[in-house]
């Protein structure tokens, strides 16, 4: 194992940026933890759907739509933790009911202070160097709405 | 549901405004029929149409608490005949028409409804009630991946026959993984009338249900093998599961092997579990025919067919064992079977397995079950729905 994590660790050395993909988050934070990816990775990191999932310190699933009555929103396992202080969502649009503010306000005030951030389709978040979400990011507020991180009036 | 001409409607139904018009004649009658998909559906009334000359008509259907056969009234003065029944929401029931001309009686499917239910044992008429649509999930979906059908024939020295098998083979199926087993009684009729494997095939690619093999079985005499027959059980348990668990990669544990069946199919696979009750993990029991008697000798209703059924219902009521760690249950509410299939969930609870029990407003028939197919396998083996995010 040390081997593998040192050949994975040599390859990110060289890397000057890495693309995370999307797929079975469980699997992908699993392999991620398993090579002891996050203290080796490049600043320049690329990664949509679970790949940004993992990147972050809690797994958050959660789809509203499962065939069984009410699926509840669940930590499943901690991320890797590069990206702190946010739980992406995703397909939040065809997870999640968001047009029912209580349920999205419990969500957003569960995991508070983390901010819930909304990941469309198509949606691109470009984090700081601090990991600071920028002005126009769509987050969920308290009161279940999506909202940009400073609001477009006061930007 | 009752006959709808004890309430008063909301808004006059069509066909009474068709009653209150002055000129009513064939001219009159063919435009209605012209304008109006029959039955006529509107709200909870669903008004059900034949034109002809004859002494008698009947709708016929098999809807509990219903009489079997409710007579059409004749329209004055035309050869219009209409019943009006007040369905719940979401119901569908399956009838055709019995019409009698002096001494001949003559049935068959509604001349007027080209929407037909089809079985083994032939066709029939269907009405859809308000707010029932067909899941979008049973039609092919172009995009979904397909599995695979791969013909198999096992020798059984139980049944002493060569059994033809048909297997599921999920998309992108690898010798590298490996998979849970869904063994489906009355495969054929599963895939030809319940479009098992469209349905498969969607709730696969959409992650609802998890990469499973199935094992659809045929049997050859249905009434006999199905009927709580050591010789079946033998077959699926002894012979079938062991040969597919050395020939393809499949889980191998109880966790990983589940029992399917609908009707006797339903019997089949509740006795084969009871034989070896540490073998399976989950049982899919839809409208199962687990007719029983409280006192001994009772008549069950049912015929010598379902003396042995009876039995064994009554003897597993009598003394209920664990067979499996989860069943899901599904029944009509318009069946016959629905009293039974209800008393069996205390039944199976206080054996100690967890029961999943889902009702539907529906008859004994494929599209019923069809229509809870993903209920019952993304309870029995789920997907990674929730955990794929691409």
């Amino acid at each position: 194992m040390a081997q593998h994590r040192d050949e994975v660790r040599r390859i990110l050395d060289s890397a000057s940026a890495v693309v995370v993909g999307g797929g079975h988050v469980g699997q992908l934070a699993r392999v991620l933890h398993l090579f002891h990816v996050a203290p080796h990775l490049p600043r320049r990191i690329v990664a949509w759907s679970a790949g940004a999932m993992a990147l972050t310190e809690r797994l958050v699933l959660f789809d509203d739509h499962v065939p069984h009555g009410v699926a509840q929103t669940e930590v499943f396992d901690d991320g890797i933790g590069v990206v702190e202080g946010l739980v992406l969502l995703p397909h939040a649009r065809r997870r999640l009911r968001i047009d029912d503010p209580v349920r999205m306000s419990v969500l957003a005030r569960r995991f508070a202070p983390a901010r819930c951030v909304v990941l469309d389709d198509g949606m691109r978040v470009d984090l700081g160097p601090d990991g600071a979400l920028p002005a126009d990011a769509k987050i969920l507020d308290d009161h279940g709405a999506i909202t940009s991180v400073v609001p477009e009036a006061a930007s | 549901m009752s006959p709808a001409s004890s309430r008063p409607p909301a808004q006059k139904l069509a066909i009474n405004r068709l009653r209150d018009r002055k000129n009513l004649d064939d001219a009159a009658v063919d435009a209605f029929l012209e304008r109006n998909e029959v039955p006529i559906v509107e709200g909870s009334r669903c008004t059900f149409l034949w034109r002809g000359e004859a002494d008698e008509v009947l709708l016929v259907q098999r809807v509990v608490g219903l009489a079997e056969r409710l007579p059409l009234r004749r329209l004055r003065g035309t050869d219009l005949w209409y019943l009006v029944l007040e369905l719940p929401e979401r119901s569908r029931i399956n009838y055709q028409v019995e019409v009698r001309r002096g001494d001949h009686v003559e049935s068959g499917n509604d001349p007027l409804n080209p929407k037909v239910s089809y079985s083994p044992v032939g066709t029939s008429s269907v009405c859809f009630a308000h707010g029932y649509v067909t899941p979008e999930w049973t039609q092919p979906d172009p995009s979904a991946r397909q599995g695979e059908l791969v013909e198999l024939t096992v020798r059984s020295r139980a049944l002493r026959r060569d059994v033809p098998v048909t297997l599921y083979l999920p998309a992108r199926f690898r010798r590298t993984s490996t998979y849970p087993l869904l063994v489906m009684h009355d495969g054929a009729d599963f895939l030809q009338y319940a479009a098992a494997k469209t349905v498969l095939d969607n709730l696969i690619d959409r992650l609802d249900v998890a990469e499973t093999v199935v094992a659809f079985l045929n049997p050859q005499d249905r009434l006999t093998e199905y009927a709580n027959s050591t010789a079946h059980s033998r077959f699926v348990t002894d012979e079938l599961v062991p040969k597919l668990e050395t020939e393809y990669p499949l889980m191998g544990r109880p966790a990983g092997r589940a029992l399917l069946g609908s009707s006797f199919g339903g019997v089949a696979s509740l006795s084969t579990a009871v034989k070896s009750p540490t073998t399976y993990g989950a049982l899919v029991l839809m409208s199962g025919s687990f007719v029983f008697t409280d006192i001994a000798g009772a008549d069950h209703g049912g015929g010598p067919v379902f003396d042995p059924v009876v039995k064994f219902v009554n003897r597993y009521r009598a003394r209920p064992t664990r067979v499996a760690d989860r069943i899901f249950m599904s029944c009509g509410v318009y069946e016959p079977l629905i009293t039974p299939n209800r008393s069996m969930v205390p039944t199976f609870e206080s054996a100690g397995m967890a029961v999943r029990f889902v009702e539907s407003r529906d008859g004994h028939n494929w599209e019923n079950w069809r229509d809870l197919l993903r209920d019952a396998l993304s309870w029995v083996y789920p997907g990674p729905q929730k955990l794929v995010y691409e």
